[in-house]
């Protein structure tokens, strides 16, 4: 019997304790994001968990915190099995997670937030002197230089993230789950926050875990390390007993790469592949959260963009697009200079964009098929300028999903389709915009290993009959590898420019590119 | 699979069957032509502010400045006229009055990116209190037979308000249908965010929209004061705003956008016309009129929340799917291009 430990007051917190995962597997479909996961942590400890992306961190992350429950497999707390439907039972239990994202509403104040779902009461009115005076201690211990009474807003991006931490101490939360907290952090900040970190180990003896692909930092913090790739646990210890080449192979998949061994890619391309003629060149290229990126495409080309979550690969297609806008840098296409400042803009031009999220910003759900595919060039169906002619627009689009072997209620709206057809009509309408610029955000995300394939081959041979330009942005691993030229490794904003060729490429040194930046 | 979609576009019109045979069961003065006339009379101006609603909401917006702008733009008619200008250029400049109001609040809801609910709600206070100002709140009679004839005229014995009715719907027909700004109103009322990334004018869209919804709410003050005869500055600020969008919805045209049509949009100004009639021909109090329609309304949005529902076969609870649709009615604006 699992109990509820939502009403539980608690455990002595003086001796030592553990929360564990047993056997956890966790199944999206057909992909096991965790295949049969052990792990124990242990109270006083600070834990980190490293992995590439994809690798199952932030799925085991979800589970600790409630926001999934697992395939199969438990979790134990000071053990005694416990199971969570809702995160707020993960709450009650004492086990709190600081996200990547801020939470906490930016129009309360300091004290207001802290104290947010469980406010102080005193004769049925509000406590606020002593939420005040607690709030004020907690900001001292956060180093967090500010009144009890500011809001939120007033507050730096970093102050607030420091406060979400404060936050989860001051629920008395036991168990404390960081999931990439020094993404938005300074230097000194990062420092500051490990500082915490090891005093809420250390000190209060509560267990701390980091999920962090900055593996350096993660060694200089934690006390204990587990690496994850591909859903399963490759190695787990002691820091002291752990090297940072042992650990870079176990987060990039491969135990036979010998410890330290840096990858030298081909930064010269074959010269034939010069001859083509250039079709897309990007200069300096630089926003808000994009730095100094350069790169050229020739027709033909296949460049894939590969890089950690948040290394800014969406965000240069969508600029490329005319979706974002861009401060620095010139683009030249097809040798006139191109100014992308909307998708309307980039579309006449010739430039196509699948959208990563398809679902999102990708089809028009009430729609039929031919309707989403059409839907960009209209303007190549009507009579006497103004009239649609529908026959012609649904027999030229039917034309293609035929091409394309789309299965389902093809007459019916989009959104009754399977995902991996929703995704083909989607390429179907990159096809029918004939494009010389084809961008290709996650092509396949969430679609099945079958359509999967089929996509593939659609993109090549488009290339090879269109002789067109595509620049694919993957977490694939495999993706990358099996259609693309060429590969660009994109961190924290910004390229060095180099491309790698595909063919002198594996899965393993390609993450390693992408962990360490020197390609 | 056919017969039940018949049924499902057929319904409305046999709730109106129904009303039609008790309202004529309640009084023997329902069912004769001089009623069935006023009802058409009536039931023209309440499809022209619904076709005006219904372009609106294709689009997730909503235009609250309707009622508003049919009292504007009587009023600025029997003003042309009183000055002197020929009746067809007040009508047809009111009409275009109208039309400027709606693409002030298209281009408001726009560029500055706040909320359709916010933007119109001010419209309609703006809208409202010009004719109060122009006339320090008194009616100006209308003489001109040419002005008069557009709302109590009559071509081949069809009155001229029913004949303008028809061609307006006709030409909103052929626009949803068959040309392309039609499919972009619907894709952006869609998925706003997809709509843009297939090169869909976010920005024209909008602007024809709601410039077009004031073209409507123009004409319809202008048949309304010409019907009348007289031009009362608070012609359109009662139920008309709210007849609007009951029409709109119970013909089911979607409030959270992207569906509808203007078929079922004019059966819903058919049916909201018919029960305000029979409301009063069976000496039903005027009071109890908004509360009937108010309740017509719930259930209009009722049903199409469900049907939302049934189509988003999520783990979601309703009221998780309707909160995130009226979120996205209300601050659809604020979520704009991510031009940052």
């Amino acid at each position: 019997m699992k109990k509820d430990v939502s009403r539980e007051v608690g455990f002595e917190m003086t001796r030592e304790w553990t929360l564990s995962a047993e056997h956890l597997s966790q199944e999206f479909g057909s992909t096991k994001a965790l295949d049969d996961v052990t792990l124990i942590f242990t109270s006083g400890e600070i834990h980190g968990i490293v992995g590439h992306n994809g690798a199952g961190k932030s799925t085991l992350l979800q589970i600790f915190s409630g926001a999934l429950s697992p395939t199969s497999g438990g979790i134990n707390l000071d053990s005694s099995p416990v199971s969570f439907i809702e995160p707020y039972q993960a709450y009650a239990a004492g086990i709190a997670c600081v996200y990547q994202e801020l939470s906490l509403p930016i129009n309360l104040t300091i004290w207001q937030s802290l104290f947010l779902g469980h406010e102080l009461r005193k004769n049925g009115l509000l406590d606020k002197k002593e939420m005040r005076r607690i709030s004020t201690a907690v900001c001292k211990d956060i180093e967090v230089d500010a009144d009890a009474d500011t809001i939120l807003s007033n507050l730096s991006v970093s102050q607030r993230q420091l406060l979400e931490i404060g936050a989860a101490i001051n629920r008395k939360a036991k168990v404390i789950l960081f999931d990439e907290p020094t993404t938005a952090l300074e230097p000194t900040q990062i420092s500051l926050l490990f500082s915490i970190m090891r005093k809420l180990a250390h000190e209060q003896n509560l267990i701390v875990v980091l999920v962090d692909h900055r593996l350096d930092e993660v060694l200089s913090v934690c006390d204990r390390v587990t690496a994850l790739a591909d859903g399963k646990i490759r190695l787990s210890g002691k820091k002291n007993e752990i090297s940072i080449g042992s650990l870079t192979n176990a987060v990039i998949g491969n135990r036979e790469r010998s410890a330290g061994e840096v990858i030298t890619p081909d930064q010269t391309l074959k010269k034939e592949q010069r001859k083509k003629s250039l079709l897309l060149e990007v200069k300096h290229l630089g926003s808000e959260r994009l730095h100094d990126i350069s790169l050229v495409l020739e027709e033909g080309e296949i460049l894939g963009i590969y890089g950690l979550n948040g290394s800014g690969r969406s965000r240069f297609l969508r600029t490329l697009y005319g979706d974002l806008s861009f401060t620095n840098g010139e683009i030249t296409l097809v040798g006139s200079n191109y100014l992308p400042s909307s998708p309307h803009y980039a579309l006449s031009k010739g430039v196509a964009y699948l959208s990563e999220e398809r679902k999102k910003d990708g089809f028009i759900p009430l729609l039929t098929p031919t309707e989403n595919m059409t839907l960009p060039i209209l303007h190549l169906y009507r009579r006497l300028r103004i009239f649609l002619n529908h026959n012609l627009k649904n027999s030229s689009a039917l034309a293609i999903l035929k091409k394309l072997n789309v299965r389902g209620d093809i007459s019916g709206l989009i959104m009754r389709l399977s995902g991996g057809n929703q995704q083909k009509v989607l390429f179907a309408r990159s096809i029918m915009q004939k494009p010389i610029l084809l961008l290709l955000d996650e092509p396949t995300k969430g679609i099945d290993i079958g359509a999967k394939i089929e996509i593939y081959d659609l993109i090549k041979s488009l290339v090879k009959s269109e002789n067109i330009g595509v620049i694919l942005v993957s977490s694939e691993e495999e993706e990358i590898l099996s259609i693309t030229d060429t590969v660009m490794i994109f961190r924290n904003g910004t390229s060095s420019g180099i491309k790698n060729k595909t063919s002198e490429l594996d899965i393993a040194n390609l993450r390693l590119l992408a962990l360490q930046g020197k390609n | 699979m056919n017969i039940k979609k018949f049924l499902n576009e057929a319904s409305i019109l046999i709730v109106w069957l129904i009303l039609v045979g008790i309202f004529s069961l309640l009084s023997p003065n329902f069912f004769q032509t001089t009623n069935a006339v006023v009802l058409l009379l009536n039931g023209a101006i309440i499809a022209l502010i619904t076709l005006s609603q219904s372009f609106v909401l294709l689009t997730g917006g909503i235009d609250l400045s309707t009622g508003a702008v049919i009292s504007m733009t009587g009023i600025v008619a029997a003003v042309f006229m009183r000055s002197g200008a020929p009746w067809y250029v007040a009508a047809i400049g009111a009409s275009l009055l109208g039309v400027f109001a709606g693409v002030l609040n298209g281009l408001v809801i726009h560029y500055a990116g706040i909320p359709p609910f916010i933007v119109t709600f001010a419209a309609m206070g703006v809208a409202s209190a010009i004719p109060m100002i122009i006339t320090r709140a008194e009616s100006i009679k209308i003489a001109d037979p040419g002005f008069l004839w557009v709302g109590q005229g009559k071509i081949l014995s069809i009155p001229v308000p029913i004949i303008l009715v028809v061609i307006c719907a006709i030409l909103s027909t052929i626009l949803l249908k068959s040309t392309i700004i039609g499919t972009h109103i619907y894709a952006l009322g869609g998925n706003r965010l997809a709509a843009r990334l297939s090169g869909v004018n976010i920005m024209r869209t909008t602007i024809f929209v709601y410039g077009l919804s004031g073209l409507f709410a123009g004409m319809a003050g202008v048949v309304a004061t010409s019907r009348l005869g007289v031009a009362y500055p608070q012609t359109g600020t009662g139920n008309q705003l709210f007849y609007s969008i009951a029409a709109a919805v119970v013909g089911g045209v979607s409030l959270f956008g992207g569906i509808g049509k203007i078929r079922g949009a004019m059966s819903g100004a058919l049916l909201i016309a018919t029960i305000s009639n029979g409301m009063n021909v069976v000496n039903i109090s005027s009071y109890w009129q908004p509360l009937v329609i108010g309740l017509i309304i719930l259930a209009g949005v009722g049903f199409d929340s469900a049907r939302t529902l049934t189509r988003n076969k999520s783990k979601k609870s309703r009221s998780a799917i309707i909160t995130t649709k009226i979120k996205g009615l209300v601050g659809r604006a604020s979520t704009r291009e991510g031009k940052k």
